[in-house]
């Protein structure tokens, strides 16, 4: 077993050396680890044993498999489900769609997994933050980074060595947490700063697993410098000295594009004394919960943590701990360099900045776009996005990837931004948007999220480890799948409610939206369905 | 500076580490929990215990949060009411059990109590069930998963109170199961059948495989005492049906144990009636024991101390005591050894 001495979390790095030397986890590898990590070899299982590429229990790591996602479901786009399990989980490849798992690659239709996001389109008032740099020829090196400013606010923040200036600055640039719960990052960061501890972390949520949600990829394989930096100087700021960077399974491009650019950036010794590593995952959505991420960092079963205690107070080992998105932490240099005012006026109207959002589906031009916070549906799915498929007439969309909500073609000149979608009790989210239209069946598409759903519940909390698996097979009965029960409506509107309110963590509050939005939107659809009959063509009943 | 807060309208005193659970309790609420249990961490699984905040966006799981001052709390309205039925709807989906084991011999299971005072006992969601593995070939601990409803008390009790690492939940969703790594049957691993697994299961799902079938609730009737087997002094009930001891439970209020107990006091006491058990002492005659009188065995083992002592000298006895003889009768062991036979070499199987 490879040393990881000095490693900040060694659990999933040792778990990817020992999965490398054995196709099925044996007893003797899990005993292993458990001394070598001195946790007890009954947690480290129940651990090991959540994760979909882990081979505990199986025979070998999954290495083959069709998305399973929402975009890569869609009729003309990929391939209908059938039953649970069919399918792996969103790779984030859904401007590619149909994206697959062949031979251990995960790959879509673009051959190249580094491709740059789509140049912007002519959406008025558009300004690059974000993206401002990406398409720029090696921008992977540090050279190339560096002649680009990179750096250079590191390199002041540590010289005029004021946090407290960074910190006022960030507060009044308005940026909220890209990650999907808007949390003011200043905020954040200031009650990291404020909490006493010699030793604190910086975490980078890269577990970007939501469905239809592609926008931290870009960044990931074509500017790790930007994340680098960026997380330095979060470290400096609150007075941390440690950083990890917590990537999905499903990057592994980026896994080797990271640690080359820590390790050149730590050799040019521009990182002076953080210190910045990366761990991987092994496939698990809840992941993406921040204190789910923690549990996995730490080798325990990523079940989601009751809050408080926040992870600003006890974070990774109990430690203070500012954990951001990759899009969040890759904002902070520019508003730094341009200034808060420049920043906040990039967003239209109340909102502040600018919006990494995903496009996929039923769409002409799917990709990763930047706009202004607050640009609307119409917009990005229209002008940024090329609008619908040739002689199709868009009949809807989701938000916040899957886990924002679902709405209807006439709700397409809302904002994406903070606030508009909680006039529905919906969420921006993560910014991703599938689109379908005239040829794709709503309810089909609803059933697909859920599948996602019940997939990815880890268990913990009864309302959604049952709640997903009962919502999706009365969408099963609806689609055809099986008989409808009398009071279909009834029950989607019990077990939604009993699941928004009482679920653990955001996994289980968000799942009931998108099937609000069917029920509230597509009411007619609905009940065609009830009567067995699906206007798209896309439901076969029995 | 206040140090109170308000529950359902009640003005309550802030004690330390006290949860909103607990003090809810106190004061009289009922709250209704399927996966708490007080002598582990909460794991706020079940969400029935979730009571509204003020400033909280969403409701609280109570047991997981401490009281603080100002609080203000509401553990009962319509709407968490209503969401507490839907969860009990789904977890009684999970595995509907026709004949609950747990109701008919213990008595009424936590989760069949909260079923009847919700008036949800067959009004459940139609659906997959989940229960899984079978039952295994260990001795002790009875295991149908078609009744689990995954809590998880089960495996936090045995990882965080007992330490014995032997079961735990593994996989994911409604695919969890409870296992013991590696191993199909009980037997093979950490277990040390405490049987505490058992004590903590609010279903059917863990019972106590020698009491299984032995008699309904209604014929229980249970008799503190206190565990012969060794010094420790566990509480437990001997639970008796039509005259016949049938098994033990542990006596929660005991101050030596509060509830735990070992394999020894939880599935050992059957001995009470079994025909091993010696009522008379035995003589070896002829290469074979044989029933003999208290004079006639005494003075066998008088003799040949005797012999021993001229023999080897004091040096070559070694005494051992019983945690099961009570503390005169260990007292007069131990002078047996030094004031009769002149050796220091006395112990106790307590100490083992």
């Amino acid at each position: 077993m490879a040393d990881r001495t000095g490693s900040h979390a060694p659990f999933l790095p040792m778990l990817h050396d020992a999965m490398e030397h054995t196709e099925t986890m044996s007893e003797e590898t899990l005993n292993a680890l458990s001394n070598a990590l001195r946790i007890p070899a009954s947690y480290i299982h129940q651990a090991a044993s959540f994760y979909h590429y882990s081979n505990l229990g199986k025979d070998h790591v999954l290495r083959e498999g069709t998305c399973g996602g929402p975009t890569c479901c869609l009729p003309g786009v990929g391939v209908r489900r059938g039953t649970p399990g069919e399918g792996i989980a969103c790779p984030g490849l859904c401007d590619q769609a149909p994206a697959a798992l062949a031979g251990g690659v995960f790959r879509g239709t673009a051959a190249d997994p580094f491709l740059p996001p789509p140049p912007p389109a002519s959406v008025d008032g558009v300004e690059e933050v974000l993206f401002h740099d990406i398409r720029i020829p090696g921008l992977r090196s540090l050279d190339v980074y560096r002649a680009n400013g990179g750096y250079e606010q590191l390199r002041r923040v540590v010289e005029q060595d004021d946090a407290e200036e960074v910190i006022v600055n960030l507060r009044a640039s308005g940026l909220l947490g890209r990650g999907g719960a808007g949390f003011p990052l200043a905020a954040k960061w200031q009650a990291v700063r404020e909490t006493p501890g010699d030793r604190k972390y910086v975490v980078c949520n890269a577990d970007e697993g939501e469905p239809g949600t592609f926008k931290d990829r870009p960044l990931l394989h074509l500017n790790p410098h930007l994340l680098i930096e960026s997380m330095a100087i979060a470290g400096h700021v609150v007075g941390a000295t440690a950083g990890v960077i917590y990537l999905r399974y499903e990057y592994p491009e980026a896994y080797d594009v990271l640690n080359e650019a820590i390790a050149e950036a730590e050799a040019a010794g521009v990182l002076g004394d953080f210190d910045l590593q990366v761990a991987r995952g092994l496939g698990s959505y809840v992941c993406g919960e921040e204190t789910s991420l923690l549990n996995s960092l730490e080798g325990l079963v990523p079940w989601p943590r009751e809050r408080p205690p926040f992870p600003t107070q006890k974070g990774l080992w109990g430690l203070p701990t500012v954990i951001n998105n990759v899009e969040t932490f890759c904002s902070v240099p520019a508003i730094l360099e341009r200034g808060a005012d420049w920043y906040r006026h990039l967003g239209r109207d109340e909102s502040a900045g600018t919006k990494l959002y995903s496009v996929s589906g039923r769409v002409a031009r799917p990709g990763p776009y930047e706009l202004p916070l607050g640009a609307t549906a119409r917009e990005l799915i229209e002008v940024a996005g090329g609008g619908p498929l040739p002689g199709r007439a868009i009949k809807g969309y989701t938000i916040g990837g899957i886990s924002g909500g679902l709405l209807a073609a006439e709700h397409l000149d809302m904002p994406l931004d903070y606030a508009a979608p909680r006039q529905h009790g919906f969420a921006l989210g993560s910014g991703g948007v599938v689109v379908f239209d005239d040829a794709c069946c709503v309810v089909d598409l609803v059933r697909t999220c859920m599948l996602f759903y019940e997939a990815e519940s880890c268990g913990k909390c009864f309302p959604c480890r049952v709640g997903t698996v009962r919502l999706r097979e009365r969408l099963d009965a609806l689609t055809g799948r099986a008989e409808p029960s009398a009071n279909l409506i009834d029950e989607f509107n019990e077990i939604g409610a009993a699941m928004s309110a009482n679920s653990a963590c955001g996994l289980g509050q968000a799942a009931p939206l998108v099937l609000h939005g069917l029920v509230r939107f597509f009411g007619e659809e609905l009940e065609a369905h009830r009567q067995g009959v699906c206007p798209a063509g896309v439901c076969h009943f029995l | 500076m206040s140090v109170t807060a308000t529950i359902d309208g009640k003005s309550v005193d802030i004690r330390e580490g006290e949860s909103i659970l607990e003090a809810a309790r106190r004061c009289g609420a009922e709250v209704p929990t399927l996966c708490y249990d007080s002598r582990v961490d909460p794991s706020a699984s079940c969400r029935l215990c979730v009571v509204k905040v003020d400033g909280r966006r969403l409701p609280v799981a109570s047991c997981a949060h401490a009281l603080t001052a100002d609080m203000n709390v509401t553990t009962s309205d319509d709407e968490l009411e209503e969401n507490r039925k839907t969860i009990l709807k789904l977890v009684l989906s999970e595995n509907p059990t026709e004949e609950c084991r747990s109701c008919i011999e213990r008595g009424p299971c936590e989760l069949h109590s909260l079923a009847t005072d919700y008036g949800v006992e067959s009004d459940y969601y139609d659906g997959a069930i989940s229960g899984r593995i079978p039952e295994d070939s260990n001795p002790f601990i009875a295991r149908d998963y078609s009744q689990c409803i995954l809590c998880y008390r089960c495996t936090r009790v045995c990882n965080e109170l007992e330490q014995a690492h032997a079961i735990i939940p593994e996989g994911r969703g409604f695919g969890t199961n409870i296992v013991a790594p590696f191993h199909e049957s009980l037997l093979g691993s950490n277990c040390t059948f405490c049987g505490q697994c058992i004590q903590t299961c609010p279903t059917g799902a863990l019972m106590d495989k020698k009491m299984l079938g032995k008699a309904v609730a209604e014929d229980v009737t249970k008799v503190r005492s206190i565990c012969p087997f060794c010094g420790t002094g566990c509480g437990i009930e001997l639970n008796v049906a039509k005259g016949e001891f049938i098994g033990v439970t542990p006596d929660w209020d005991a101050p030596a144990s509060a509830g735990s107990l070992c394999v020894k006091g939880q599935f050992g006491i059957d001995f009470i009636r079994s025909p091993d058990r010696l009522t008379t002492p035995l003589v070896r005659r002829d290469g074979v024991l044989q029933p003999a009188t208290w004079d006639e065995a005494l003075t066998l083992l008088v003799d040949k101390f005797q012999t021993v002592r001229a023999e080897s000298g004091p040096g070559a006895f070694a005494l051992w005591s019983s945690a099961r003889a009570p503390s005169e009768g260990n007292f007069l062991m131990q002078k047996l050894a030094r004031a009769v036979l002149g050796t220091n070499n006395i112990d106790n199987c307590s100490r083992t």
